[in-house]
């Protein structure tokens, strides 16, 4: 029972229905879509021009999900540089994967402030509220995510 | 003082506004829950802390299996997301319907995130390349830190720079 609360994954219909349930409680609770953007961009800003960080509340949901990714494998639980197959691709250069990370850190930024949200935002919450370039935006975000990893993996 | 003279005038006609219109608004504000945004964090701590938990339970959080999804090899987190997708259709529908005078969301919500252009397309290609990359999304790289894989600093990283740069440069 510990194993299963704070360390293993789930079957897909039990995490299904909690993630769906748990989208429709934010919006209802806090009236408001899920804005990821919101939180990262406010770096960026100058510091006059900016709000303080914890005046958008939105940063107390980031401070939520890391301490729910921690609780999730608290059993378990461990400081690692590991990176699952990343490793295979980089055969162990540390550099590589760093570099790897961070060019693809700034597209999925860059995308995602384009398209005033992450996949999280579009595919989550976007198409249950039935707006349909949340749909495009999704399905276009599948075809070239199956394109770029097949590419990565199978070809190269 | 004549500055406090005009602020003592003011602040009584607003406040007679204001009671004039609440009785109106407080008979079609039965069901509706006040916004929490300015009052309280609680409830983004508390939604951040669950979704959190069921992101890392899904299994998107670990890039092994979002490498096998994308290459079709396996459809736990299709299902377990296209389950999501219908229960938040499912749910927003029935509680829209249910409206006394007022919705249980605000109508900001209902419109549509962005406006509609060509070249947008680009920015959906980079989106899916990146996630292909990192196996991270703006949401899950805060969950794997808190998994403790702190390799993820460098793409928080990437992505506070592409936003950086996006703001900067493409506004």
């Amino acid at each position: 029972m510990v194993e299963f609360l704070f360390l293993k994954t789930w079957p897909w219909w039990l995490s299904g229905l909690a993630l769906g349930l748990t989208s429709l409680l934010y919006s209802m609770w806090t009236k408001k879509k899920i804005d990821l953007i919101e939180s990262f961009s406010n770096q960026g800003t100058p510091a006059t021009a900016r709000k303080s960080i914890f005046q958008s509340k939105i940063i107390w949901f980031c401070l939520g999900l890391i301490l729910g990714g921690y609780i999730a494998n608290a059993y378990d639980w461990g400081w690692s540089w590991t990176y699952g197959r990343m490793d295979e691709i980089t055969s162990g250069n540390f550099f590589l994967k760093c570099f790897i990370l961070i060019i693809g850190g700034v597209l999925v930024g860059f995308g995602a402030k384009w398209l005033n949200g992450g996949p999280g935002e579009h595919i989550l919450q976007g198409i249950s509220f039935r707006s349909w370039p949340s749909l495009i935006i999704s399905a276009g975000f599948l075809i070239s995510g199956i394109l770029f990893v097949n590419f990565i993996y199978r070809i190269m | 003082m004549p500055t406090k003279k005009t602020i003592k005038k003011k602040s009584p006609s607003s406040t007679k506004r204001e009671v004039r219109i609440k009785p109106v608004l407080e008979k079609s504000k039965l069901l509706e829950v006040k916004p929490v945004d300015q009052k309280s964090f609680w409830a983004f701590l508390i939604c951040g802390l669950l979704f959190g938990y069921f992101l890392s339970k899904t299994g998107i959080t670990s890039y092994n299996s979002v490498v096998k999804m994308f290459l079709l090899m396996g459809n736990h987190i299709y299902k377990a997301i296209g389950l999501a997708i219908a229960i938040g259709l499912l749910g927003f529908g029935f509680f829209e319907k249910q409206k006394r005078g007022q919705t249980f969301f605000s109508e900001e919500v209902f419109k549509n995130p962005v406006e509609v252009r060509l070249d947008k397309i680009l920015g959906i290609i980079m989106l899916g390349a990146g996630v292909a990359l990192t196996g991270d999304t703006l949401g899950t790289a805060l969950v794997q830190l808190g998994e403790g894989k702190l390799v993820v600093v460098f793409s928080l990283v990437g992505i506070s720079l592409g936003i950086w740069i996006y703001d900067k440069f493409a506004a």
